[in-house]
């Protein structure tokens, strides 16, 4: 047992070490002395077009998350569960394939000028930012409606009966409880953004991401390395405001959720004001670029299957089963670790490990070839085995989801039924097996699900790594879709990476149904 | 089958939980460890089924030291404060799963469904069943393996009062037949007084006390024991030789020179008699009555502390009514 303890604390630390290796490779690459290189990159037009889409975006997004998560917490009205369900849809559709179907749709040549003989100019930042919007939205919707959730009735009638009017306490006392959960909405999709690559690329709207691809380049990796420290910085500061202005703020309230019997119900042309609230989004993000999509892969579907589009689809699952096998790994060690040596360090390295998650793509990416362009000098055969550093990538990104869905799972099972199987004399491994790996069931289902999605979507990451001959759905998706004459058959990747992002959406319908 | 601990510490960083615990019990002994919340008596539980490590000391059963055994090799059963049930297994695969050998397995879950009243629950799960279910699921899981020694923490802690007494009497019957060693965790004096033949009284990591509870009860080495086993007067006054002066008041009650030393009387709340008076210099005024079925508890004023007295209902006493004290120097407590 001796020696298990030290394995248990041993293997997290270097674990955590490795994951954090690609960030630690970009801080030691900065020349802190070109600290006019920052100032640069911050004044030139990469960063003015990345902060206007993201205040673009958020505004939309606000637009489309508030109000309705606000009607979902306080009013009953016919179909309420469907669209509560409904609005989280658009999370399934990738941000460039959103941008291009809409491009289809709405631009020279698309499907409104066929039908109607207008066009629109959509390739700006203003529209970028609306349908961006439309698929990021549910990041705040979610978090504002289950903050909305807790604060409860009770704080309005406290109000209410200290003289305030229901408008007064809803702006003196709800809104500010709720900017804790805004922000943090807002920061996820701002995050969003700042990782896309396809659609800013497909618009043609260079940003960060798209320079740190452009200039890539195992040769001359430093001005992509310093762009992606900038990116790095611009990401810090970020959380940093998010960190002043939510701290603190975090209040807990003890009321429960039971607030159903207090919802206040809608009938006639409220019932109808609140269904097009929420109609709205979900047309914009999900229902308009879907049923367009099908219609484009349905005419074009004969001409993309061949094998080769089947080697793709195999090539998407052997690298989404590879991130799989080392995200569950890596989160089933850093989780048992803390489950069985609950040591404050052990929690730091565990939580710093998820850190990729809020970092851009490109800014791994770069993390892991700029030493692997080093290492070249002496392996000269290393970017043979690229894709083994591509999965190495998605574990540093998508550690957090594999970490977060075990770890909390792991914090509901008592470490008592563990005790009680050793008391019964199985041995560590045995109860470990018997108890928590078969109780973990669910939990390393939704978690190999979730970390497949995100790899059938990733488009940055995957892109910087792709130059081998090596593509997936979401890189054929991309390509088609700059292949003059063959722009409407990247629809069919497309509907399929849809698909495959509406399943986790499915499988939380079923689960919240059964409840 | 012979259990012993000895000189058992263990600290959590600088704070020591116990402190060189020691003391041994026999097959089919039944034995309380008992004290407040914090005293350290799960700590010593987790220690002795292994899954805490104690700082010093040794824990040998049947003359063999198990201390640096692993929890499974220890032969030592456990029952969880809350059951610790595994909800993804059925009542037959929660009570099967400590049984090794597979010839037995059916027979065996048979025979403790059987003890323990688990019939026709076999195929249901843990959240399937009532509170009392699980506690009996539990205890037959806990004696599947045929443990040496079987430790409960905290058996009705989960319990709302009305079921507990029924479930100590149930406990106490499946327990009876089976001869074995058992050690109780509770801070609930009533588990002891059903079913332990021996407490062990902990306080502030080290035992105060031991024996059995007629012998806590009536002879408790200090204050906290005399509390902590039952309700106690505790009245500061002084010993002359008509009885004990209290409140410038006097308690009828001849002392021999051995409980008249001190200034403190300690007695139990059924030990003190009252005797109706008028009101006079040494007469009590009843301050409230309390009806508790089988017997009244009756308080009495005073200027210093409240004394409690348990009368039978027999006598019709009203608040306002005067009283004198008296109690029988063989009630007192030393």
């Amino acid at each position: 047992m001796q020696m298990n303890k030290y394995l248990w604390l041993l293997i997290p630390l270097v674990l955590c070490l490795l994951i954090l290796s690609p960030i630690l490779f970009l801080i030691s690459e900065v020349k802190w002395t070109q600290s006019s290189l920052i100032g640069n990159v911050l004044g030139s037009e990469l960063s003015l077009n990345t902060f206007l889409l993201m205040g673009g975006t958020a505004l939309f997004a606000i637009l489309f998350a508030v109000p309705t998560a606000f009607i979902q917490a306080y009013y009953s009205f016919k179909g309420k569960q469907m669209f509560s369900w409904l609005m989280l849809l658009p999370l399934s559709i990738p941000a460039y394939i959103v941008a291009y179907t809409y491009k289809g749709m709405l631009g020279p040549f698309g499907t409104i000028h066929a039908m109607f003989g207008f066009y629109v100019e959509v390739e700006n930042i203003f529209f970028l930012s609306l349908f961006m919007a439309s698929v990021l939205y549910p990041y705040l919707f979610i978090m504002l409606r289950n903050s909305l959730r807790y604060n409860t009735f009770s704080l309005i009638e406290a109000a209410q009966s200290l003289g305030s009017s229901k408008v007064s306490a809803l702006k003196r006392i709800i809104l500010p409880l709720s900017i804790p959960a805004i922000i943090s909405g807002l920061v996820l999709i701002m995050m969003e953004v700042l990782n896309n690559f396809g659609a800013v690329s497909y618009f043609g709207i260079p940003t960060f991401t798209t320079e740190i691809i452009r200039l890539w380049s195992p040769m001359n990796s430093e001005s992509a390395i310093n762009i992606s420290m900038v990116l790095l910085l611009v990401v810090c500061t970020i959380y940093l405001i998010e960190y002043l202005l939510v701290k603190g703020k975090s209040y807990a309230t003890s009321q429960g959720v039971d607030t159903e019997k207090q919802l206040v119900p809608l009938t006639g042309w409220k019932n109808a004001f609140a269904v097009l609230v929420h109609v709205c989004p979900i047309l914009i993000g999900f229902i308009l670029p879907f049923v367009q999509l099908t219609s484009w892969a349905s005419h074009y579907y004969m001409d993309v299957f061949n094998p080769e589009f089947l080697q793709l689809i195999l090539n998407t699952f052997k690298l989404a089963l590879m991130a799989i096998v080392f995200c569950l790994f890596s989160g089933l060690v850093f989780s048992l670790s803390i489950r069985f040596f609950p040591k404050v360090w052990l929690k730091f390295i565990s939580k710093s490990a998820t850190i990729g998650y809020a970092l851009p793509g490109v800014v791994i990416a770069i993390g892991i070839l700029g030493p692997l362009s080093f290492v070249k000098t002496w392996v000269p055969d290393i970017f043979k085995y690229l894709i083994y550093f591509l999965a190495f990538a998605y574990v540093v990104r998508f550690q957090a989801v594999s970490f977060n869905a075990l770890r909390s799972s792991l914090q509901k099972i008592p470490l008592n039924l563990h005790e009680a199987s050793r008391s019964l004399a199985r041995p560590f491994w045995r109860s470990l097996w018997d108890i928590e790996l078969k109780l973990l069931k669910p939990a390393l289902l939704s978690a190999s699900l979730l970390i497949f999605v995100d790899v059938s979507k990733e488009l940055p990451l995957t892109m910087m790594f792709q130059s081998f001959n090596f593509e997936t759905l979401a890189i054929r998706s991309y390509m088609l879709m700059q292949t003059d004459g063959a722009v409407y058959q990247s629809a069919v990747p497309s509907v399929i990476i849809v698909l495959i992002g509406l399943l986790p959406l499915i499988l939380i319908h079923f689960l919240t149904k059964d409840k | 089958m012979h259990f012993e601990v000895t000189g058992i510490n263990k600290k959590f960083g600088k704070k020591e939980i116990l402190s060189g615990i020691s003391f041994n019990m026999n097959q089919g002994e039944i034995v309380a460890l008992m004290g407040e919340s914090g005293c350290g008596k799960s700590t010593l539980l987790r220690i002795i089924a292994g899954f805490e490590n104690s700082d010093a000391g040794s824990v040998e059963l049947n003359g063999k030291e198990i201390h640096r055994l692993v929890p499974h090799k220890r032969k030592v059963g456990m029952f969880f404060q809350d059951y610790a049930l595994f909800p993804h297994m059925t009542v037959f695969e929660n009570i099967a799963y400590g049984i090794s050998s597979s010839e037995k397995l059916s027979t065996k879950v048979a025979e403790l469904v059987e003890m323990c009243e688990l019939e026709g629950l076999e195929n249901v799960y843990p959240h399937q069943i009532s509170g009392g279910q699980k506690q009996r699921v539990a205890l037959a899981r806990a004696l599947a393996p045929d443990p040496e020694i079987l430790l409960l923490d905290e058996p009705f802690s989960n319990i709302d009062a009305i079921l507990r007494e029924n479930l100590r009497l149930e406990l106490k019957r499946m327990l009876k037949g089976r001869n074995l060693s058992v050690i109780i965790v509770s801070h609930d004096i009533e588990d002891a007084l059903v079913l332990a033949n021996k407490a062990i009284i902990l306080h502030k990591g080290g035992i105060v006390q031991e024996g059995s509870i007629r012998e806590l009860y009536k002879k408790p080495k200090n204050a906290f024991v005399a509390q902590f086993v039952g309700e106690v007067n505790i009245l500061e006054g002084m010993f002359n030789e008509q009885g004990f002066n209290f409140d410038d008041r006097l308690i009828s009650c001849v002392c021999t020179s051995q409980c008249s030393d001190g200034n403190k009387l300690s007695v139990r709340p059924e030990n003190i008699e009252l005797i109706p008076s008028e009101k006079s210099s040494d007469s009590f005024q009843i301050k409230q009555i309390i009806f508790k079925r089988s017997y009244c508890v009756i308080e009495v004023e005073s200027k210093q502390s409240r004394i409690f007295a348990h009368v039978p209902n027999k006598h019709d006493w009203k608040e306002g009514d005067y009283c004198q004290i008296a109690i029988n120097e063989y009630h007192i407590l030393h």
